[in-house]
């Protein structure tokens, strides 16, 4: 039963993404003028230039991948039943991150190549948790198993930035592995754009399965959920999704983890009603993350992934002191 | 009608056990721990496939119908029946409505219209907007039915519905569940209080290490010497104003 607050709720947030989206690519170290990008036929001026190929695709990756976390970590957390799992937690972040730093290592910096293994390497680690904890995995034994697979991803990356051939090798691996949208390109947005949008699709399209598991399997499966069906869409759409974004972003932490607090307070605790707004405010967040590194870096940009974990830190730790005591 | 015959299983163990669930009755499924009563119970819900033997329900093989469509005739509410999230009281009963949500009949009207008679039929009136874990043992384990009744199924299996509740919720529960059979609902309830057993149920199916030792009326399966040989205490069996009484007799060490 949908409430007409919950539509309301979603057209603010939708306004709102559209003025930070429209502040994002025109605020920047360099004032750009719109009389140069526009009225001109030429697309090789400098403002044209920086507008098409760097701030609008900035912002665009920084909505695809804010709303991508949102959306994953809201779904996490319902299907886990748990608020405090990530978008990561089963292992897909750290998959899909472990076979684009295997693809860095060779050098292979291939914007078709490595959405794939992003995809391969999440799907991977994500089956390979569901498999080690069985089909009839207590929630317990799944998140141990999502740990484990964390560590073993986290143990080979460290291993390749070990063996890494050069300082510089070192280097490259280990900024990629803090997260950055500076290098957005209109070619990455293109080869992630479809993946991303049927993994949405599919998560988006389970919101109400999510909402049965309140009960625990048993009684979601007396309700009508067919959970292995269910379990296997959320491993593909996770896949897709997460899988799609960081090899481009790299790493970004606690988006995924915070925003469903945020909007709990507004949403209620129904897992169906968070999905969308949690989409929506994943973005805008994760632009305005990227406003404040762009603005306050001088020199050597400041990661955005280091950004999100500083103030998500700090912010999540708040959240739990003022909630412990009615915290789900 | 659900009619199981012969059913086998191994882990846990289920050796040819019958049961018949009719409209209109309250069949209890008692024994001691481990006997098997959740196993057969999950059995009869669909939610485990026996070993062997026959599950029908309306004269149709119970594992032949699909999840949503068996969904929609029985209602399971699971032991310790446990609510993840801190919804509120009306979220919960709503959630029952999802089982037809791909029935082309449906509407949020007759939705609303459904949960609003459970409300009210439950006696939630003044709780709806409460949030769940904020409510006593006896208030949750009615807003627990509520939700099942929601689903406005033909089957309501209830798996230990008054464990760990004061005397008062205890009635409170069994009276709901007896309601529903007045009103031709077909109620199967797990119990662990024989003399709840006896006083609820229409017949009674007395399980012991995965066989059905007796089944039948209440007097015909409640009798001292049934008691001593499945559960190892004497009791003694009365009869009071046309209701069966177990009376344990009781030997504290001092």
């Amino acid at each position: 039963m949908k409430s007409p607050a919950q539509a309301t709720l979603v057209l603010a947030l939708a306004i709102l993404l559209s003025a930070v989206f429209f502040v994002s690519i025109w605020i920047g170290p360099i004032e750009l003028d719109p009389a140069q990008i526009f009225t001109t036929a030429d697309d090789t001026t400098p403002h044209a230039l920086i507008f098409w190929e760097i701030r609008l695709p900035r912002s665009l990756l920084a909505v695809l991948a804010g709303a991508t976390l949102g959306l994953t970590g809201a779904v996490m957390q319902g299907y886990l039943r748990n608020p405090l799992a990530s978008p990561g937690l089963l292992g897909n972040a750290s998959g899909a991150a472990l076979f684009s730093v295997i693809l860095l290592y060779f050098g292979i910096y291939s914007a078709f190549w490595l959405p794939i293994a992003g995809m391969l390497g999440s799907f991977i680690a994500l089956t390979l948790v569901l498999l080690m904890a069985g089909s009839h995995a207590s929630l317990t034994v799944l998140i141990l198993s999502g740990v484990a697979v964390n560590s073993v991803c986290a143990a080979a990356m460290a291993l390749l930035l070990n063996l890494a051939p050069s300082p510089w090798a070192v280097r490259d691996l280990y900024l990629w592995m803090q997260g950055s949208l500076s290098n957005a390109s209109t070619t990455d947005l293109m080869i992630m754009i479809v993946p991303l949008v049927i993994g949405w699709m599919l998560l988006l399209g389970h919101g109400k399965s999510l909402d049965a598991l309140t009960f625990g399997e048993d009684t979601a499966v007396s309700m009508g959920v067919d959970i292995k069906k269910l379990r296997i869409t959320i491993v593909i759409g996770l896949s897709l999704a997460i899988g799609a974004v960081i090899p481009v972003t790299g790493i970004i932490g606690f988006i995924g983890l915070v925003v469903p607090h945020i909007l709990r307070p507004v949403t209620g605790y129904l897992p169906s009603r968070l999905l969308v707004p949690s989409a929506l405010t994943g973005a805008i967040l994760l632009l305005i993350a990227d406003l404040f590194v762009r603005l306050l870096s001088s020199g050597q940009e400041l990661r955005i992934g280091v950004l999100t974990s500083i103030v998500g830190g700090p912010f999540f730790i708040a959240l739990i002191i003022k909630h412990r005591k009615s915290l789900f | 009608m659900i009619n199981a015959t012969d059913i086998c299983h191994s882990l846990p163990f289920l050796d040819g056990v019958d049961i018949v669930i009719r409209p209109g009755e309250v069949s209890g499924i008692i024994g001691p721990n481990g006997a098997g009563k959740t196993t057969l119970l999950k059995m009869l819900a669909g939610l485990i496939k026996p070993a062997s033997g026959n599950i029908e329900i309306d004269n149709m093989p119970l594992f032949d119908i699909s999840g949503s469509q068996r969904a929609i005739r029985i209602a399971y509410l699971e032991q310790h029946s446990f609510v993840h999230w801190p919804l509120s009281v009306r979220q919960l009963i709503e959630l029952g409505r999802f089982v037809h949500r791909h029935n082309p009949n449906n509407s949020p009207a007759v939705d609303k219209q459904v949960v609003d008679n459970v409300i009210e039929q439950v006696g939630l009136n003044d709780l709806v907007d409460r949030q769940f874990y904020t409510l006593s043992g006896g208030e949750r384990a009615r807003v627990i039915i509520a939700r099942a009744l929601s689903v406005q199924a033909f089957y309501l299996l209830v798996d230990e519905p008054i464990a760990s509740l004061d005397l008062n919720f205890q009635l409170e529960v069994m009276n709901l569940l007896s309601q529903q059979a007045t009103n031709n609902m077909a109620v199967c309830v797990i119990l662990h209080d024989l003399n709840l057993a006896a006083a609820y149920c229409d017949n009674l199916y007395l399980l012991d290490q995965g066989k059905l030792i007796r089944h039948g009326t209440v007097e015909q399966v409640i009798t001292p010497d049934i008691i001593k040989s499945t559960f190892g205490i004497n009791a003694n069996v009365s009869k009071r104003q046309g209701q069966i009484e177990i009376t344990p007799v009781f030997s504290r060490l001092k």
